[in-house]
């Protein structure tokens, strides 16, 4: 997915006139905020110039608005410029990148440098490097200002008009990903881990767009792999484990992704997956028929299924009852087209169906609930329990991790807690475990009935019950 | 295609496609769930479902000379998946083997899309 990029702010240099100059700015201030031209032989780009430096950001396009007029610019906010030119300038000029999708973290470097980093580390950004106009925007102290007008690669240093500048501000939607996702905290997963139990010797199926194989969070997790063409055929030889879209991986992140980096976002961090890709292509029918065909000869005790077609039908019923039948435990999700829809097959009465909530305990909008006529009487509300499914950080193909909202995301997270409760109690039944979930969940005052049903199940209670 | 005599429980949406196929050779699709040898079963055993389908399709393919495009059994459900042409799924739904049978058309995507996608970078610990 290509970068967002989005939220540029324009920012006025509040309350300085027009005609200020570098001097007064110092005598108020103590620092300035410059505008320094650098020396470049005519028609010489500066990468040339400037040794180092970069003609394209590592970060994302910038827009500057100068005066009345607007002039994109690309920039390279890193620049690449030497080190005792950046050295000069007194703190980062707030270059900070719109792109919602970079995370940026700010660190401390000293009391008066906040160098912004990149997420990878390292990459200091002292100065705001306009390359194509040759300029460098920063703000500087009065020495720093004195070296600048010494150094060779400076032709002249300005105060920086009275400009308009279309920056983002620092980051804000850029938050470092914790270290335990939020949603793994609001189900009392850690209480289960803590008893050592992490999906060991579980299987768990994952019908959905695939999986990305290769992805740190996902490298040894899969049991098996499965395409399958129009009809329903396993595509032979069997394929690496691969997505087809990003979702899959997401979801399969989940379930069972294990930790990178000290991050967890796996429920179930050593439980094995069972994946197959039938979302997407020939027809869906025959497609999911035949992954759950496929899944039942795998000896999964879960599984999780993140897609749905839209009303009622029952389709799938019967096959549902073989998943139970079968020992497996069915977790669907139930749709995200908010109160009074649905999709089956997360609305049968024969499977675990998920909602989603927020992390102020709030059910989302967008999460689908409705009520299902008998039978079984009386009518039943669904879905049967919310899980988290907002911001929910996870894997996505290309060494990537993505946040996303959707009962999608909620749904491996009841997979994976399943998962736990197979590995604490093997020989459980799926309705043995399903109402051990029922039996732990509570709903706050922001979960009314008719849309969180039972409302968000707690593991460490779950498994209590079990 | 405008009659149809079986005692399978055919879904109206499938009856539809067999009936607004525009000439016999027009391959349809179906879902066909195989009746259970014994009557106190839901469904065909697993390890009889593929012989069963197989000798189904065989009777069929002898008496109109033709093949159905493809086929798979589902063994874990006692059914199988079928695209033929529509003579052949009529004849098929006609045998006496056959409990019900139904369209997988109408639906192109179980997709649920999320919302709000956002990328995020880890935060690398030192």
């Amino acid at each position: 997915m290509p970068k967002v990029i989005r939220r540029s702010q324009s920012r006025r240099v509040a309350g300085r006139p027009a005609a200020d100059t570098v001097d007064q700015q110092l005598k108020l201030r103590g620092i300035a905020d410059v505008l320094v031209v650098l020396n470049q032989a005519a028609g010489e780009p500066l990468a040339a110039a400037v040794p180092g430096a970069r003609a394209r950001s590592t970060f994302g396009a910038m827009a500057l608005s100068m005066s009345a007029t607007t002039v994109p610019v690309a920039t390279d906010p890193a620049g690449g410029l030497p080190m005792d030119l950046m050295s000069l300038f007194e703190s980062p000029y707030e270059a900070s990148m719109e792109a919602e999708s970079a995370s940026l973290t700010l660190r401390a470097s000293g009391k008066r440098k906040r160098p912004i980093v990149s997420p990878a580390g390292g990459e200091i950004v002292p100065a705001l490097y306009l390359d194509r106009l040759r300029m460098v925007l920063g703000s500087v102290s009065a020495g720093g200002l004195k070296g600048l007008r010494r150094h060779n690669l400076v032709k002249r240093v300005e105060a920086i008009p009275d400009l308009s500048l279309i920056r983002p501000r620092r980051l804000a939607a850029a938050q470092p990903t914790p270290e335990i996702n939020w949603g793994l905290s609001r189900l009392n997963i850690p209480a289960l881990w803590k008893q050592g139990l992490d999906g060991e010797g579980i299987k768990v199926g994952h019908l959905d767009t695939g999986a990305d194989g290769t992805h740190p969070m996902l490298k040894g997790a899969f049991a098996a792999f499965a395409e399958f063409n129009y009809i329903g055929k396993q595509v032979v030889p069997d394929p690496a484990p691969h997505d087809t879209d990003i979702h899959g991986t997401h979801t399969a992140g989940t379930i069972a992704g294990r930790p990178v980096n000290g991050h967890r976002m796996g429920v179930a961090p050593e439980a094995s997956l069972v994946s197959g890709i039938v979302i997407e292509g020939g027809k869906v029918t025959f497609r999911i028929l035949a992954g759950l065909n496929w899944i039942l000869h795998q000896g999964v005790r879960v599984l999780s299924m993140s897609l749905g077609i839209p009303g009622k039908a029952d389709v799938f019923l019967e096959i549902t009852n073989v998943l139970r039948e079968q020992g497996v435990l069915p977790v669907i999700a139930i749709g995200n087209e908010g109160p009074g829809t649905s999709r089956y097959p997360g609305n049968y009465a024969t499977v675990l169906s998920v909602g989603a909530v927020d992390d102020r305990d709030q059910v989302a909008s967008f999460s689908s609930s409705d009520k299902m006529p008998p039978p079984p009487p009386p009518a039943r509300i669904v879905p049967d329990v919310i899980a988290p499914g907002v911001g929910v950080i996870s894997c996505v193909p290309g060494n990537r991790y993505m946040s996303m909202d959707g009962t999608s995301m909620a749904t491996p997270h009841m997979a994976g807690l399943a998962a736990l409760l197979f590995q604490a109690k093997p020989g459980a039944t799926p309705d043995q475990v399903e109402k051990a979930i029922f039996a732990s969940c509570r709903r706050s005052s922001g979960m009314p009935a008719d849309r969180a049903n039972r409302g968000v199940p707690d593991a460490a209670v779950a498994l209590s019950n079990l | 295609m405008n009659k149809l005599s079986s005692a399978a429980k055919i879904d109206p949406d499938l009856w539809a496609h067999i009936q607004a196929a525009a000439d016999p050779s027009t391959p349809i699709a179906a879902v066909v769930k195989l009746r259970a040898a014994d009557p106190k079963r839901s469904r065909l055993q697993p390890q009889e479902t593929g012989r069963v389908t197989e000798k189904v399709l065989d009777r069929v393919r002898k008496k109109l000379g033709e093949k159905e495009q493809d086929y798979l059994v589902l063994d874990m459900f006692g059914a199988f998946n079928l695209v033929a042409p529509a003579r052949f799924v009529c004849e098929v739904l006609k045998q006496p083997e056959i409990a019900s049978a139904f369209s997988p058309e109408g639906e192109e995507s179980a997709y649920i899309p999320p919302r709000n996608v956002k990328e995020v970078h880890l935060k690398v610990k030192s």
